[in-house]
């Protein structure tokens, strides 16, 4: 009698395959069709994406080789074995503190469900969870050490590269591998034995604060070993023999084959620490802790990036909030306090990086030199500022029940979703001019007609969100706001046309030594166009249908 | 005259007619409930009569108001809650009500009404909670409250007893009969008989998108 199929060995089998099915098939390989023919096709498919790889490897290498000739390494590998070091130092702390603050075993609902509330082997579910993350973690390793492998033997070869060389290639390629994948996937499973025993307990114990305060000295100690050959080699020396005997110079085969030796040590060793502390693991807590990120993992492999990112925002926000103490007005002016207060708690270093993008174009309006280039210039910070400027009314447009339920005439309402986003795209436009005061009359005219191509960038974008928005769409359950459409080319074209007419009258006439005329006249056109645009919008969000 | 007038009133997803041209009417002081089986038009007619989904013909008339010419006007006499709410996932339920109340200019005694009505739909404790952390019957209770936080004349609900439990419920009727005798207009869809028996004043019955009174 065949004893019964493991649970956890079924899940793990059937998941590793089906993620493999899902790229091979990406790739151009069909694992269901059983024919004789494709058999036949999967030797052509493996073979045809080895010699891509291989090619593009090269490439890369080439390239990589010619680099380490600008910078006239006078040892490239030992620069490499470094850099590696410090890499997989970086890595393992990245994934230490990950691990000390959150399970790395990750569960889905069904895994909660039924494989938590299960009498299953722990150590399995260890094991399993860890091969399938490992296998996703370890590529990037892999590549690096591809590509880093044929670049020095490039650099290393006397002569001009031939098709005999390519065994070479492969024998630096294997040699890395083998060092690298077993000293990264030992680092990884011990870390992963840390983070399964942090789940034995409800609270971390003073143990783990003792511990995340030593490697929080480490980290400090590596950053200031940049500078310190000294304390830098005794640190990195655990790392670097193995770098070495991947990349370094020559090793004699005993040597080389004594560091590998240790490298599967160190494999055993993790793996060993991750079957001892998994034993008695807690899945119900993992589970608990990571429901959400199961979520994020599901959006994303969906390709529902928005989905996955208002998740992220949601596990990144407090699970309460005392009433904001802002001051109110009634009517419309609450869309403004609404705003500020949503600004203020979803606040991420990405949006500050957007905006500072438009600074940074606002600048480039005025120091780039000759008049086509400003207005490229100007129609990309036109652009991206409506862009910008829209978040909010897309963010409100995902809510329609509560935006159209609003008795607010459409006039205020427009004006209250975008004027907030508008004043600090202004205040920003002031900011650059005032930085780098162009010459008068013109740098008085740019500053008064800011305010107008704020607006227009803005009323363009909305205009083209509003005019692809569609009720029944809009009313659709979504996670963010997937339902709302983007600015698309057309609204671009838009944005571009109505604040590129001003703005390079503007900028042409300042080019002019009799240009004034021109540059006046942009503020008529630009006024023109934002009444226009905002009866546009107006009408458009009254007539969604 | 009745508070919601929907004269010839029809709406089509393309060339679906998912609502066939139909007359309707909610006078104050009156429940209706809406009926019929999975996909016969209910919260099409609902969105259209709440102004969120704009029907293909027809007009609508809330308290002599058009629905779409005088939208400000008609919208503050006209409450709506979907089966499904969906919320500000940076605010609070307190939050909530008092941007609903104020963007409706309903400021004065804003504090007592919404802790009064939090305190009743046992929602005081999660006041400060942010709403993705709501339960089903928890988010339709606050989608309800968005409602009775502010002044209107005629209310509109999309199955709002499908996820609330037998106390919630019974709560919810007492609001409904109370809103009754203050002179609102209450239409609502529903698949629970005792809904329909214990409230009903008017019951309308649709079917392949034809609305007919019960």
């Amino acid at each position: 009698m065949r004893p019964d199929p493991d649970p956890v060995w079924i899940l793990f089998r059937r998941r590793a395959f089906s993620r493999l099915a899902y790229w091979c098939l990406v790739l151009g390989y069909d694992f269901r069709d059983r024919s004789l023919t494709n058999r036949f096709y999967f030797v052509y498919f493996l073979l045809f994406w080895l010699a891509w790889a291989t090619a593009v490897f090269a490439l890369l290498g080439y390239t990589l080789a010619g680099f380490f000739v600008t910078l006239s390494l006078a040892s490239p590998a030992s620069t490499i074995v470094l850099l590696g070091a410090y890499a997989i130092t970086a890595w393992g702390l990245v994934l230490f503190f990950q691990v000390t603050g959150g399970s790395p075993f990750v569960f889905s609902e069904p895994d909660a469900f039924l494989l938590c509330q299960a009498p299953v082997n722990r150590r399995k579910v260890g094991a399993a969870w860890f091969l399938m993350d490992w296998i996703g973690t370890v590529l990037p390793f892999a590549a690096a050490s591809v590509m880093l492998a044929f670049a020095l033997t490039e650099a290393s070869l006397p002569h001009v590269v031939t098709i005999l060389d390519l065994l070479a290639y492969f024998a630096a390629a294997l040699r890395a591998l083998a060092l690298v994948l077993p000293l990264q996937m030992g680092l990884q499973a011990a870390l992963w034995g840390v983070g399964a025993w942090r789940l034995h307990r409800d609270h971390p114990p003073a143990r783990l604060t003792w511990l995340r305060l030593v490697v929080l000295l480490l980290v400090f100690t590596l950053l200031a070993s940049i500078f310190l050959p000294g304390p830098r080699y005794v640190l990195l020396s655990p790392l670097t023999f193995f770098f070495q005997a991947a990349f370094g110079g020559f090793l004699s085969p005993s040597a080389w084959l004594v560091r590998f030796g240790f490298g599967l040590l160190v494999l055993a060793l993790g793996m060993a620490a991750l079957l001892v502390w998994s034993a008695r693991m807690p899945l119900g807590r993992a589970a608990e802790e990571t429901r959400l990120q199961s979520r994020i993992r599901l959006s994303r492999s969906a390709l529902d990036f928005e989905g996955a990112e208002v998740l992220r925002r949601q596990s990144g926000m407090k699970t309460t909030r005392p009433a904001s103490r802002l001051p109110v007005r009634v009517g419309a002016w609450m869309l403004v306090w609404k705003d500020l207060v949503q600004s203020g708690r979803s606040l991420r270093f990405s949006q500050v990086l957007r905006w500072g993008w438009v600074f940074i174009l606002g600048l480039g309006i005025f120091l780039a030199p000759g008049w086509l280039v400003k207005i490229v210039i100007g129609g990309v910070w036109a652009v991206s500022l409506g862009t910008l400027a829209t978040d909010r009314l897309r963010s409100d447009l995902a809510r329609w029940w509560l935006l159209r339920s609003l008795p607010l005439r459409t006039s205020d309402l427009v004006t209250a979703l975008l004027g907030p986003a508008c004043v600090l795209g202004l205040l920003l436009g002031w900011l650059g001019l005032a930085l780098v005061s162009p010459p008068a009359p013109f740098g008085w005219l740019a500053a008064v007609l800011l305010p107008l191509l704020v607006v227009v960038a803005a009323l363009g974008s909305a205009r083209d969100i509003l005019d692809h928005s569609r009720s029944r769409v809009l009313l659709t359950p979504a996670q963010g706001e997937e339902n709302v459409p983007r600015q698309d080319i057309q609204g671009a074209l838009t944005v571009l046309i109505s604040a590129g007419i001003p703005l390079g009258l503007l900028v042409w006439g300042s080019s002019l030594s009799n240009g004034l005329f021109l540059a006046l006249l942009s503020l008529p056109i630009a006024a023109l166009v934002a009444v226009l645009l905002f009866r546009s919008v107006c009408l458009i969000y009254r007539e969604i249908r | 005259m009745p508070l919601l007038q929907a004269t010839a009133l029809s709406h089509s997803y393309g060339t679906f007619q998912a609502l066939a041209p139909c007359e309707l009417s909610l006078n104050a002081g009156e429940i209706s409930v809406l009926e019929g089986p999975n996909g016969s038009g209910k919260s099409t007619l609902l969105l259209c009569l709440s102004g969120l989904l704009r029907p293909t013909t027809g007009e609508i008339t809330v308290g002599g108001f058009d629905l779409y010419s005088d939208e400000p006007e008609a919208k503050r006499l006209l409450a709506f809650m979907p089966d499904v709410p969906r919320f500000y996932a940076e605010l609070s339920a307190w939050e909530h009500l008092r941007f609903l109340a104020l963007a409706h200019n309903a400021a004065e005694g804003f504090e007592k009404r919404a802790e009064s009505l939090l305190r009743e739909f046992d929602l005081w404790e999660a006041r400060d909670l942010l709403p993705h952390h709501y339960s089903r019957g928890m988010s339709l209770k606050l989608g309800l409250l968005f409602a009775l936080i502010r002044p209107f004349k005629v209310l509109l609900l999309d199955e709002p007893t499908s996820a609330l439990d037998a106390y919630s419920s019974a709560l919810f009727l007492r609001r409904l009969s109370d809103l009754k005798g203050q002179g609102a207009a209450v239409l609502l869809s529903t698949h629970d008989p005792d809904l329909k028996a214990g409230l009903a004043d008017r019951v309308y019955f649709l079917k392949n998108g034809y609305l007919n009174a019960a």
